[in-house]
């Protein structure tokens, strides 16, 4: 059923497509249909299969915090999420942990200020253009309800996905990561 | 051992790579280290995010000509300081190692070659022969036979840009944008129903309303930043109540008061029960639908947009006219209603009776406020036009339409679908603001504003995206450019096209940052500036337009879409374009059948030269580089396109564009005022931004006393009592549609057994291009999983995690399954996300359309499932 397909000149010409994935020594998968070679074909580096993602198992008092990309990024998980998702209305586990008022908060990651805070909305100011502007922001007590869904930037992060390089953040003179 | 193919290419690719990041390239250094430690020497600038329809506000920082941050804009509206996971990495999506940097061409022995390898070349030779291959088959076909397929991620410029050079200069209607796939059932809706198109509220809505309702939507995961909004509504007023309508269970639910799931396509049956059960009830609000609104119905048997000769579109004897429609009394819309009892729509939808009179409640509720949101559930959808109308029955019947806190309102998933796809019109049938090439007035309009001869713009309506490529299976389009977009790997039933691609004579340009399963196909690689590397702008759901400065220049030979579309038109004259044209098919008032008329004549006598270019006649006029390039707006920000040409592209371009839309409801301001706030809502009219159209005190369209005015224009004349009947006139007023239930496209049988419905996550934008290139992105969704109920897995001896096959009609894919996780699928359905170009799931998809829109239906199509 399954067949394979002769490969045409201008097919194995493709350099570009190895980039994203690079030339892993993945098992060969066989072509699925006509156009599967174009990502399946080994001969061009490219693989169907995908190695299952492996997220941490690591229990949240264990984990170590992940390198930032750059100081404004939202920190990403290291532990494991397993049984504190989904996030529900009046049950979200992460804040029992990462609350700043919490035991663990204090010593582990409570959640910065920037997220006990609203935006207070109004008419801008005479002179410029009339339009519904951020006039300022307050401090609240409970999380912003903006933030609540923690998994909107939060998320935990599978270290043997295969990932392409990127040089956001290098530094001349420095070998790539 | 010899080196094997892949050895060379892999050695090729590294050379690209150390010259495409730039060691050597001016622009592209590598980061110093003092400057990136040093936070004082870094330089903040406002512009906007790169990916969904949503239109968050962003700070980016660039030190040593490169992004170091990107945080959420605290002065933005729409966010506030915040983003979502995606947002905030827009800071890496420039920085892939595998940026294309140089143009790149299929090549053998030199020469371009359909079948060769793909070689680097200079900007020079790449558009020589992109410009020889359009006229080889122009000259030969005329202008039906080539095309762009454009985007709703197109700047505004862009867009605009292109659609000028297709429609003004080479005289053809074939530029169509992915726009297509995502929101033309919106468009239809709104012109069939309000005359004009977009959104009548605002997101502002959110923060007065009683209840959101979300209809085919994951808002959570695709609108993330509205939904945090709808999340902190519900918890600082917890009584605010949210309801989720889906086909599966998704994040939204979490959040949600009361949850219908229901079997795909019977949305159609259920909008008709609430609305059955309004008037039951006395819910109407009689004096808003006296004054405002007229009943409508349309033709039925329009079939799904599948090929004439496909069995399934046999004896649709309304094909060719689907949009037709005409007023009815209101006695005929209750009797067209009665059949969608509770007992029925639950029956067919799957969905509780409770549940069903539960939400026909809510609307039915006179004194509450509801805003009720929709995307890609009721858009893509072989009744999409439909589906979107009747949302609007049910707000216009209920009066909860237009007015703070209540409407019916279409979100858009790119962030310029409606900036640019829309407003500009790179749509096959549209022209800027509103305007359509088949209707004359229009093209009068706009061959004045273009300075054009009579005649020069082709009345006859392009080929919509899927028409296109059809026609590239067909062998009628030969030329195709694809800006902006991934059409190989969007498009439905994708084998058939990437076949077309390679096997046909044809010649396919992609423009684009990465490689891409399109750039894979392509004859021709043209490698792009993209979005912090070029001035730009865009338009957001809730009709408002944000421009942005450039911050750091583009890498190697890479360059803005917009230069690129000037440059190709600088080899074009006018005594080719202008000419007498072959257009089978045309018939026109005014016009020779068959055939655009010579208007060179008329030309000259306006004082064009028929050796000038499209570059002097389209882009570069005396008018354009009157605007001057250095401008104090800029600030010390580059700008390589206004740099290249000798003045500032973008101001001119915008000054130009502006033009269209004053005075008709679609009023933009002037560019530098864009630059200094965080963006205006249109109409923009003395200065102020208008948040709810159609509402007296809100829309300075809408007069004294009127209260409410459905002023658009477009359709306003129809016949009443059927298609033959005497027309009447709707000035001011909206239609509420009887749209009936109609079967899908295709659904399981006893072999193609479960539903399968596709979208996005969270992580991902679009077909993943950019963000596959993010860590933090990547390794949080690694694949598009198989997402399948745990009772359909144990039927067929499938564990979670294990790799199966899908396979349709149309193709096959390998997938791993997840039984669990965010999206819990009910018996019988599963969702497969689209952004993975190894799973390309658009093999297994229908190209099944919307017969009035022509947008494809990506959520149903039967597949099967099977251990490898």
């Amino acid at each position: 059923m399954r067949r394979r397909i002769q490969l045409s000149p201008w097919l194995i010409a493709m350099a570009v497509p190895l980039l994203l994935l690079g030339a892993g020594g993945e098992p060969e998968p066989e072509a699925q249909d006509g156009m599967d070679v174009f990502f399946r074909d080994a001969e061009l580096g490219s693989v169907a299969s995908q190695e299952l993602a492996e997220y941490p198992d690591t229990s949240t008092g264990e984990s170590s915090r992940l390198e930032r990309a750059f100081p404004d990024a939202p920190p990403q998980i290291p532990h494991t999420v397993e049984d504190m998702l989904p996030i529900f209305l009046g049950e979200n586990e992460c804040l029992d942990c990462h609350e700043p008022e919490s035991a663990f908060g204090k010593e582990d990651v409570p959640i910065p200020a920037s997220h006990f805070r609203r935006a207070v909305m109004g008419e801008g100011d005479a002179g410029g253009p009339m339009a519904w502007v951020v006039k300022r922001y307050e401090d609240v007590e409970e999380i912003s309800g903006a933030r609540y869904n923690c998994n909107m930037c939060h998320t935990p992060q599978a270290p043997n996905a295969r990932i392409s390089g990127n040089t956001f953040g290098r530094i001349a003179g420095e070998p790539a990561k | 051992m010899t080196q094997t193919r892949r050895d060379f290419i892999k050695s090729a690719v590294a050379t690209s790579v150390a010259t495409g990041v730039g060691m050597s390239v001016p622009g592209c250094a590598l980061v110093d280290k003092s400057n990136l430690e040093d936070k004082e020497k870094w330089r903040w600038d406002k512009s906007v995010c790169r990916f969904c329809g949503v239109g968050c506000g962003i700070m980016v920082a660039t030190a040593g000509g490169r992004i170091v941050s990107v945080k959420g804009d605290p002065q933005s509206p729409v966010n506030r300081g915040l983003n979502c996971i995606k947002g905030y990495y827009n800071a890496k999506i420039l920085y892939g190692e595998d940026r294309l940097t140089r143009p790149l061409l299929r090549k053998k022995n030199g020469e371009f070659d359909k079948n060769g390898d793909f070689e680097e070349v200079d900007w020079d030779e790449a558009f020589d022969v992109m410009a020889a291959k359009f006229k080889e088959y122009y000259g030969a076909h005329g202008p039906g036979s080539v095309a762009i397929f454009g985007s709703g991620q197109y700047t505004i410029d862009e867009g605009y840009a292109a659609a000028k050079f297709m429609k003004a200069g080479v005289r053809s209607n074939n530029i169509d944008p992915n726009a297509r796939h995502c929101m033309a059932s919106a468009v239809a809706g709104f012109i069939q129903t309000f005359g004009i198109d977009e959104p009548a509220g605002c997101y502002d809505d959110i923060e007065h309303t009683d209840a959101v309702v979300s209809w085919g939507a994951n808002m959570a995961e695709c609108h993330p930043i509205l939904w945090s909004r709808v999340t902190d509504r519900k918890l600082r007023r917890p009584e605010t109540k949210v309801v989720n309508l889906s086909t599966f269970t998704n994040r939204c639910s979490d959040l949600a008061d009361l949850e219908l799931i229901f079997e795909p396509q019977t949305d159609l049956a259920i909008m008709n029960f609430i609305a059955r059960h309004m008037i039951e009830k006395g819910a109407i609000d009689q004096e808003f639908v006296d004054k405002h609104c007229i009943f409508a119905a349309g033709a039925t048997d329009i079939g799904w947009g599948l090929p004439g000769d496909h069995p399934r579109e046999q004896g649709q004897t309304m094909r060719s006219k689907a949009g037709a429609h005409w007023a009815i009394s209101f006695d005929e819309f209750k009797k067209a209603l009665q059949p969608y009892t509770a007992e029925y729509t639950s029956k067919l939808s799957g969905v509780p009776k409770e549940k069903l009179i539960e939400l026909a409640e809510l609307y039915s509720d006179r004194d509450k406020k509801i805003v009720s949101f929709w995307t890609m559930g009721f858009n893509q959808h072989t009744r999409g036009t439909w589906v979107n109308e009747q949302i609007y029955m049910i707000h216009l019947l209920g009066g909860k339409m237009s007015m703070p806190g209540s409407g019916a309102f279409s979100l858009t998933g790119q962030p310029s679908a409606c900036g640019t796809a829309r407003e500009v019109g790179t749509f096959a049938h549209r022209l800027p603001a509103d305007m359509v090439v088949a209707n004359k007035g229009h093209r009068d309009r706009c061959e004045e504003l273009w300075k054009l001869p009579a005649r020069t713009l082709n009345p006859k309506v392009g080929t919509h995206a899927v028409k296109m490529v059809r026609s590239l299976r067909s062998g009628e389009v030969k030329f195709f450019w694809a800006q902006v977009t991934n059409p190989f790997q969007d498009f439905a039933n994708a084998n058939e096209w990437l076949k077309a691609a390679r096997e046909k004579d044809n010649f396919i340009v992609v423009s684009d940052c990465y490689p891409t399963v399109s750039t894979k196909v392509a004859d021709l690689v043209l490698p792009v500036a993209m979005i912090y590397e070029k001035w730009g702008a865009y338009g957001n759901a809730e009709r408002r337009t944000q421009h942005w400065r450039q911050q750091v220049k583009a890498p190697g030979d890479a360059k803005a879409d917009l230069w690129q579309t000037l440059e190709f038109s600088k080899r074009f004259t006018l005594a080719e374009v202008w000419k007498e044209q072959p257009l089978p098919g045309l018939k026109a008032d005014g016009f020779e059948s068959g055939k655009l008329p010579d208007v060179l004549a008329e030309a000259k006598s306006m004082g064009y030269s028929p050796d000038q270019t499209l570059y002097e006649v389209l882009f570069a006029r005396p008018e354009h580089k009157q605007v001057a390039w250095p401008d104090p707006i800029a600030n010390g920000h580059d700008n390589d396109v206004a740099e290249d040409h000798g003045f500032f592209v973008h101001k001119a371009l915008w000054q130009e564009y502006q033009q269209f839309g004053l005075g008709n409801g679609h009023d933009l301001t002037d560019f530098d005022t864009y630059h200094q706030v965080r963006g205006l809502r249109w109409p923009v009219i003395d200065g102020r931004e208008t948040r709810w159209r159609f509402r007296e005190g809100h829309d300075p369209y809408v007069g004294k006393g009127e209260g409410v005015n459905f002023y658009g224009k477009a359709l306003k004349k129809i016949p009443f009592g059927g298609p033959k009947g005497k027309k009447v006139d709707l000035s001011g007023k909206a239609k509420i549609f009887f749209r009936p239930y109609a079967e899908p496209a295709e659904s399981p049988d006893d072999e193609f057994d479960l539903w399968l419905c596709t979208g996005r996550v969270l992580e991902h934008w679009h077909s993943g291009s950019m963000t596959k290139r993010v860590k933090e992105l990547q390794r949080a969704v690694p694949y598009a999983k198989c997402y399948m109920n745990r009772a359909d897995a144990k039927a067929r001896g499938i564990k979670q995690n294990e790799e199966i096959v899908l396979e349709s009609r149309r193709g096959e894919v390998r997938v791993r399954v997840e039984t669990g996780g965010r999206d819990r699928v009910p018996k019988g359905l599963i969702f497969v996300p689209w952004f993975d170009e190894n799973v390309l799931i658009n093999k297994l998809t229908l190209d099944a359309t919307c017969p009035i829109s022509k947008e494809t239906d990506y959520k149903k199509c039967a597949v099967k499932a099977r251990k490898l």
